[in-house]
């Protein structure tokens, strides 16, 4: 032990030879408290046995306090926020308390109020949209939708025109469609409802699950099966109930116009109010004419060349109107025999 | 300290003593103020610092300072080293002061610290000199009797006043290749030499350290230099 710390008392006094520096190096990288213990020794001893200068360690003591200064500014700035956080912490429960309390009012107003939406599609355009219970509505052309900014109990929406619905499954609030004197009840399903106030008939089409379909004074109730479609005769009030491909009916939401064996009756209707339009037919023996044709993205003139190409008729254009307010009017096209 | 390390004829050593005598007078020696506080009153501090008190944790620098300072110039053998030790180890110790103990001996637990930060110093500094007793190898041929003469320091200082005699191509291939580890084919890309130029090079700036260790009687230098600090 003793010669140990002779040698680093040695090599201390730069006073070593070539075996104590070997020495020394292998005690340190032996990393054991052997080197630890020694120099502790050393340091107890040490007074300064040399002769020495002061040496001038000011800069050093300076530099400390600066470095410490600037330390306890630190703290005070976390210390800060430690106690900001506290009050955070308390403060953050009352607060998401208080605004959810005034959100779930802010909506019981709205439903108190019966603040309705209305959403309309022009003539030629098709409109998407998400009611609040999380259903989706695509609307075709020329058609209007209204509904309550919040549903109470049911969920109840006004239709009038064409629109595909997607109901979200709720068992206890029933979703409910009027269209015209129809009333259209459905849990979670996806139909197709045609409700034209100038359609003679209200048509409804079920793609998936089931609806119950009644009117206003409760002659007809039906509960409808997917794949079938139901037309209501608005004057004679009678039904007509026939299994059909459902998905050509909803076709038109993925910008498609299917045509299934439609008489031209239907498919000037229904072009009319696709492509926001007016058709004139000339001569009544075309009526007999039926079609089968999928359109998509054509213009009018590509799809009614594609329908000439499989029955014989002729069609023009005729100059657009001008009406007394200086606009114009909608184009139209008259259908004659060749 | 002023070690002279010159080829020591008589005229030279004269002037040298001469010299080493002017300026111990010039400078105001003392010892070492240690002990100069009582343990009580570096038990008060110890409290007061352990509270967060600056003027205790100056005090207690003003304290240890010096004997900190020379217990690790000693060992670090460099100035920059040891101001470095003094002040990483307060710091440390005012990080740490809630952990300090009045009761347990102060002096011991700033070592501690110190220890650390010194271990750490050393260990660096030793593997950073295993190239110098490389080439202190080869230019001595150690025995039993010369490993264990106490001169070793005074070595390896020497060579390093021969290196900065040598012609600038020598010394620079030299340091590359012996201080700092490269290869003469690495050398020899770095200064858009030939690998012979570098050899030649290194064997000449070889030969000029060994001829003039060996015709200025290292024995001599060591005792001349032990009975200069004796004075």
């Amino acid at each position: 032990m003793n010669n140990k710390l002779n040698l680093l008392k040695r090599y201390f006094n730069n006073k070593y030879s070539k075996n104590d520096s070997l020495e020394l190096k292998r005690m340190l990288e032996m990393h054991d408290s052997e080197l630890e213990n020694l120099m502790l020794m050393h340091w107890e001893e040490f007074r300064g046995e040399k002769l020495l200068k002061e040496k001038d360690l000011s800069v050093i003591l300076n530099q400390l306090n600066d470095d410490l200064s600037l330390k306890s500014q630190v703290r005070t700035v976390t210390k800060f926020y430690r106690h900001f956080s506290k009050i955070a912490a308390i403060l953050i429960f009352p607060l998401i308390l208080a605004f959810g309390t005034l959100y779930f009012q802010f909506n019981e107003y709205l439903a108190q109020k019966n603040v309705f939406i209305e959403v309309t599609s022009p003539a030629g355009l098709r409109t998407s949209l998400n009611l609040p219970d999380g259903s989706t509505v695509w609307l075709n052309g020329n058609s209007q939708i209204l509904y309550p900014a919040v549903f109470n109990k049911k969920r109840n929406v006004e239709l009038k025109g064409e629109a595909f619905f997607k109901v979200k499954s709720d068992k206890d609030h029933p979703f409910f469609v009027l269209a015209n004197d129809i009333n259209v009840r459905a849990t979670g399903t996806e139909f197709d409802v045609l409700a034209y106030e100038d359609d003679p008939e209200i048509s409804v089409i079920l793609k998936e699950g089931k609806v119950d379909v009644s009117d206003v004074q409760q002659t007809v109730n039906k509960k409808m099966q997917a794949g079938y479609l139901l037309k209501y005769n608005k004057k004679s009030l009678d039904i007509d109930y026939s299994s059909i491909n459902a998905t050509s009916y909803s076709g038109w939401i993925g910008g498609m116009l299917i045509f299934e064996n439609a008489s031209l009756k239907e498919v000037v209707t229904r072009m009319e109010r696709w492509y926001g339009v007016k058709i004139v037919i000339e001569n009544e023996e075309l009526l007999q004419l039926h079609f089968k044709a999928t359109f998509m993205n054509e213009s009018i003139e590509e799809a009614l060349k594609l329908l000439q190409s499989t029955a014989t008729f002729k069609y023009r254009f005729t100059k657009r109107q001008v009406n007394t307010d200086g606009t114009f009017a909608s184009p139209q096209i008259i259908i004659s025999k060749i | 300290m002023i070690i002279p390390i010159r080829r020591p004829n008589d005229r030279q050593c004269t002037q040298a003593l001469h010299k080493y005598f002017i300026y111990l007078e010039s400078i105001n020696f003392h010892t070492l103020n240690v002990d100069n506080c009582s343990s009580d009153i570096i038990r008060d501090w110890v409290t007061s610092l352990k509270e967060g008190d600056r003027k205790a944790f100056n005090h207690i620098f003003k304290e240890y300072n010096q004997r900190l300072y020379y217990f690790s110039l000693g060992y670090l053998k460099s100035d920059k080293d040891a101001e470095e030790i003094v002040q990483d180890t307060f710091l440390k110790l005012w990080e740490r002061r809630f952990f300090l103990k009045p009761e347990l001996s102060f002096h011991a637990y700033l070592f501690k610290i110190a220890f650390n930060f010194i271990q750490k110093r050393l260990l660096k500094k030793v593997k950073n000199e295993e190239l110098k007793n490389d080439l202190a190898d080869e230019l001595i041929n150690f025995d039993d009797h010369t490993s264990k003469l106490l001169n070793y320091h005074f070595l390896l200082e020497h060579i390093n006043l021969l290196i900065v005699k040598l012609p600038y191509r020598q010394k620079q291939i030299l340091e590359l290749c012996k201080l700092d580890g490269y290869t003469s084919a690495e050398i020899s890309e770095m200064l858009n030499l030939s690998i012979k130029t570098v050899e030649a090079h290194l064997t000449a700036a070889l030969k000029f350290l060994k001829e003039r260790l060996q015709s200025e009687k290292f024995d001599d230098l060591l005792l001349f230099a032990l009975i200069f600090r004796k004075k």
